[in-house]
């Protein structure tokens, strides 16, 4: 049998609009996916830890109330200090576009605003679970 | 590769251990040499399955307990199991959310698994999974799952003892107790005493537990305040203490390591057949063109192939048992 | 008699109508969907007539009535916008209290009347600006409030007693409520004089918004010790304001959105009367209602349904025995992150604002507030938040539809949209009430999955097409061809400046006195719910001795705990 995906849906900050997260989450069960839900309001730490044990493919992150660019820096400087920083972050929200560029820059692999499509949230996350392997 | 990954989960590193849990999970190729290499290493562990119906209050009490056993030096390893789609295979692992204040610390280890629900593969999984974390280190790992009979996951498989965790709630339960599905717990446990119906729930267990001719373990908890974990972890203690005592050959542990042979067997003959026939793409052409030709079947056909290979499968195993006597 | 002729006469032509008139055109172009439905999923007929009407038992005065009078359907008061148009609302604050006071006396110089108050999210869940949780958040989502000095600092050169105060809280509310009450004393505002709300509403939390603290049962103890409070020392303030904006917004249909707002409310009441506040001082409450663009009728029927259920939940259920009592009104706002508002060509946003904005006005709103067009990008720039000012204001002197009372009355359609939203509404009122009431229904989960399910089946019937997004899924706008600037950026210095003045502050202040009334705020806390143990007074007198939020957040923590998130199946 084919080794499912596993993903980490985390939501970190202090944010507690969930229904997104819920959707994708539903929705990567859906597409074969294993999927980890770590609930509301959790630090980074938390997440990253998380993420380790449970030994996924994929972080994705929910954060709507505007602090992305500090919590995902730290999700990510947490990753590498943990040597795990080839788990591929991901991250959903109404993000504005040059923070886009600027968490490119930091190393998010993809970043999904409003209006995404499941499939291609699905596409996408297969595809760097893909090449997470292959590395 | 390998030596490396294991050399630094016995130095602590969690992301080497799931690295090692993942590729045992998966059966990935890397995993028969990995549970060679660590089973010396294993089996002082003590694995015990928490189950129960949803909103029990499993993982509070998981959570209650974990403080507990961690308050008196034990490390402890959780493995949460959540049902997978038959029709996606995908899963959604929510246990986690109860376990995100564990997350993080030295001593424990949480990891959720999907059923998966290939024949027998969960229990394999989770027998071998128990192992890894035992070799690593943690002195109890803790299953918890939804009821038995739901999904493919038999708890008693994988755990030393399996608890039974039970709310009184509207009388269902005394529906389970006629029902039967309780033969597989060996500790019953009442959680959430201070609703009503606690006391009656526990001497039905008590009458139960004795009719079975066991000695009557059942715990009354409050998990939410922490009433009755003490109690419940200094059962646990005590059971980790003799069975560590007695080591590992203990019939349960007996009748574990029987049906891993079996499987393994079955497992290991059924792959090999498949790389096999993979392999000899056109010997199965030649044979479908055979019954074609013979107004032969595939049921005549595989009786052939099988007959040998049975024969000689038994001729291994009663001369195993000789060479045994001897 | 009468009406059985008419109605007689009535089918026979419709049905003439539909064999001849309207067949002929379907048989040369067909119809352009299949299915015709509202956005929560009743099927909608071509055309609706005076029999809809009597088909649902619709009677003039026994289902409408009039303005000013129960059940109030037509209005909470009897000459509605003709004597005073409803408040313009904006919900805002940002950064730190300094640019959320100026922002403040702008928005009132452009013709705002209610202060609407944002608070970020550290102080929604009872964190100081420089708690390590905190990181990314200060002044984000709202503005930073500390304690007394910043809700002074707001407030500065505003008059309490002309000034309508309203505040988005969570778990917050005793907290932002004390506030305001140790600012009024100061000040020496007349406590009549001080109305508006602080939202408490709790209950909410625990299945759709998520910034819940402590566990349900304590967070209603809260909840009621508000409304003790100001039944006793705010007479004018309103005590609870039932929101249905973040249960929409986590997914839910207009059905259950309306029934879980009311069965939240209804749990609010309950508990209130079992302190001994008399219903009839407990009430009018001012709900915040959610209206969307998306299926305009149904979101207007859904208002009048709630208008007519609740009234009746006052009187008969809860003995009121005033009617005034028994109004629901409420503050109309729209939806903006859950399934509104787009990236690609955002003006087309300002549309969608307008076209809540005038839903909120034919369904009689005391006051409205819209989203605004960069909502989908971040903070709401002062420009975009004029604009929605705006569109509210042309909505209501320049369209005409303000100058009579309530005009879609009597529509056959969405007078029958009514009665049916009513009848399904009705439906999870009564499954909530067989479960044993609103708590138990979040407890066991109910409430949660009903949402979910809504919530992936709107999103599926999105992604098939069934439901339109205009500039999504039809007609597309491709995100990448807007540039955008429209958004507000807070700037890191404010927040660094934030942390410094609360360090400042903690240091000025007296040690004793406030470590002895933060002891008693915990042994009040722990003797249990009563009113003579109400929180409220505690908290105040903390705050007078200049607690932090986060101080009397730990206090409250350490004695009630905090809430376990459930798990997701």
């Amino acid at each position: 049998m084919t080794q499912p995906i596993r993903v980490l849906i985390g939501k970190p900050g202090l944010d507690g609009h969930d229904r997104g997260a819920k959707v994708i989450a539903y929705g990567l069960r859906e597409a074969g996916m294993e999927v980890i839900y770590t609930g509301i309001r959790r630090s980074p730490e938390q997440i990253v830890s998380a993420a380790i044990e449970e030994d996924v493919d994929i972080i994705g992150l929910s954060i709507l109330a505007g602090a992305h660019m500090e919590l995902v820096s730290r999700i990510l400087k947490l990753l590498r200090k943990n040597k795990a920083d080839d788990i591929k972050v991901i991250l959903g929200g109404p993000i504005p576009k040059k923070d886009i560029e600027a968490l490119g820059k930091m190393g998010v692999a993809k970043v999904f605003t409003a209006g995404m499509k499941m499939a291609e949230i699905v596409d996408s996350i297969r595809r760097l679970a893909r090449t997470q392997i292959s590395e | 590769m390998i030596d490396k990954v294991i050399k630094d989960a016995a130095a602590g590193s969690k992301r080497s251990l799931a690295r090692i849990i993942t590729w045992v999970e998966n059966r990935s190729p890397e995993a028969p040499m990995i549970l060679k290499e660590i089973y010396g290493k294993s089996g002082n562990e003590f694995s015990v399955g928490i189950t129960g119906a949803p909103g029990a209050g499993k993982s509070t009490l998981i959570g209650a307990l974990t403080e507990v056993l961690l308050g008196r030096g034990f490390r402890l390893g959780i493995i949460a199991i959540d049902p997978t789609s038959p029709i996606t295979g995908g899963a959604i692992l929510g246990d986690r959310v109860r376990f995100m204040d564990l997350s993080g610390r030295d001593a424990v280890y949480i990891r959720s698994m999907g059923s998966r629900g290939y024949r027998g593969g969960i229990n394999r999984a989770l027998i071998d999974v128990v192992r890894v974390l035992g070799a690593f280190g943690y002195d109890f790992v803790i299953i918890e799952t939804v009821g038995t009979g739901q999904n493919e996951v038999d708890i008693s498989m994988a755990a030393d003892l399996t608890t039974l965790v039970m709310v009184p709630e509207g009388g269902d339960e005394i529906q389970l107790l006629k029902s039967g599905s309780t033969e597989m717990a060996d500790v019953f446990l009442v959680n959430k005493t201070d609703h009503v119906g606690a006391d009656i729930l526990i001497s039905r267990l008590r009458d139960l537990q004795q009719l079975r001719g066991a000695k009557s373990e059942v715990f009354g908890t409050i998990a939410k305040s922490g009433e009755g974990i003490e109690a419940f972890a200094g059962f646990l203690q005590k059971q980790h203490q003799s069975f560590r005592k007695e080591r590992r050959w203990i019939p349960r542990r007996k009748k574990r390591l029987r049906w891993e042979i079996a499987n393994l067997m079955e497992y290991e003959i059924a792959d090999r057949l498949r790389k096999l026939l993979d392999q000899n793409q056109d010997c199965l052409d030649s044979l479908v063109e055979k019954i074609i030709a013979d107004h032969s079947s595939p049921y005549v056909a595989v009786d052939e192939f099988s007959r040998d290979i049975v024969n000689g499968f038994e001729n291994r195993l009663t001369g195993n048992r000789i060479a045994g006597k001897t | 008699m009468a009406a059985k002729k008419i109605s007689r006469s009535l089918k026979t032509r419709e049905k003439a109508w539909r064999d001849r008139v309207l067949q002929k055109q379907l048989n040369a172009v067909g119809e352009r969907k299949s299915v015709f439905e509202t956005d929560s999923g009743i099927p909608v007929k071509s055309l609706y007539t005076p029999l809809d009407l009597m088909e649902s038992g619709f009677d003039y005065l026994d289902s409408l009535g009039f303005p000013g009078e129960f059940p109030f359907i037509r209005g909470a008061t009897p000459n509605m916008y003709r004597s005073e148009a409803y408040k313009i609302a904006q919900f805002s604050g940002f950064a730190t209290p300094e640019e959320t006071n100026k922002l403040y006396k702008k928005l009132f110089a452009q013709g705002m009347t209610t202060l609407y108050m944002a608070c970020d999210l550290a102080c929604q869940l009872g964190y100081d600006s420089d708690d390590p949780r905190a990181e990314g958040e200060v002044g984000k989502s709202g503005v930073a409030i500390n304690s007394l000095e910043d809700m002074e600092t707001i407030l500065d050169g505003i008059d309490l007693a002309k000034t309508r105060f309203t505040v988005v809280t969570n778990a917050n509310a005793a907290v932002i409520l004390a506030m305001l009450a140790v600012v009024a004393e100061k000040r020496g505002v007349d406590k009549e004089k001080i109305t508006g709300f602080v939202q408490n509403d709790i209950l909410k939390d625990f299945f759709a918004r998520g910034t819940y603290v402590f566990p349900i049962k304590p967070s209603l103890r809260l909840v009621s010790d508000i409304a003790v409070f100001c039944d006793q020392d705010l007479p004018n303030f309103t005590p609870f304001n039932p929101i249905s904006y973040q249960i929409r917004e986590a997914g839910a249909n207009a059905i259950q959105e309306a029934a879980f707002t009311l069965a939240n409310a209804s749990t609010y009441v309950e508990h209130a009367l079992k302190r001994g506040i008399a219903i009839d001082d407990l009430g009018p409450l001012y709900f915040t209602i959610i209206v969307h663009h998306r299926d305009f009728f149904e979101e207007i029927a859904k208002i009048r349904a709630m208008k007519e259920i609740w009234a009746r939940l006052m009187k008969d259920k809860y003995g009121a025995k005033r009617d005034e009592t028994c109004a629901l009104r409420f503050h109309a706002t729209q939806g903006a992150i859950g399934m509104n508002m787009r990236r690609a060509l955002p003006e087309a946003n300002i549309v969608r604002s307008t076209l809540s904005g005038l839903a909120g006005a034919l369904s009689g709103g005391q006051s409205l507030g819209l989203r605004t067009m960069d909502e989908a990008f971040g903070i709401p720039s002062a420009k975009a938040n004029l604009i929605s000012v705006r569109a509210l204001q042309i909505i209501a002197e320049e369209t005409g539809v303000t100058n009579t009372i309530d005009p879609l009355a009597g529509s056959y359609y969405v007078e029958w949209l009514t009665a049916e939203v009513k009848k399904r509404i009705c439906g999870y009122l009564d499954t909530i009430e067989e479960m044993g009431g609103m708590v138990n229904a979040i407890e066991q989960g109910y409430v949660q999955r009903e949402i979910a399910k809504s919530a992936r089946d709107y999103e599926a019937d999105l992604e098939s097409g069934k439901k339109i997004t205009v500039g999504m899924n039809l007609h597309i706008d491709p995100e990448e061809e807007y540039e955008e600037h429209l958004c507000y950026q807070v700037d890191p210095a404010l927040q660094r400046k934030q942390i410094r003045k609360l360090r400042a502050f903690k240091k000025k202040r007296h040690q004793k006195s406030l470590q002895s009334t933060l002891d008693e705020l915990k042994r009040v806390a722990s003797r249990g719910e009563g009113n003579e143990n109400n929180l409220m007074y505690p908290i105040m007198n903390a705050i007078r001795n200049y607690a932090t939020t986060g101080e009397i957040f730990c206090c409250l923590k350490e004695v009630f705990g905090e809430y376990e998130q459930v798990k997701l199946i």
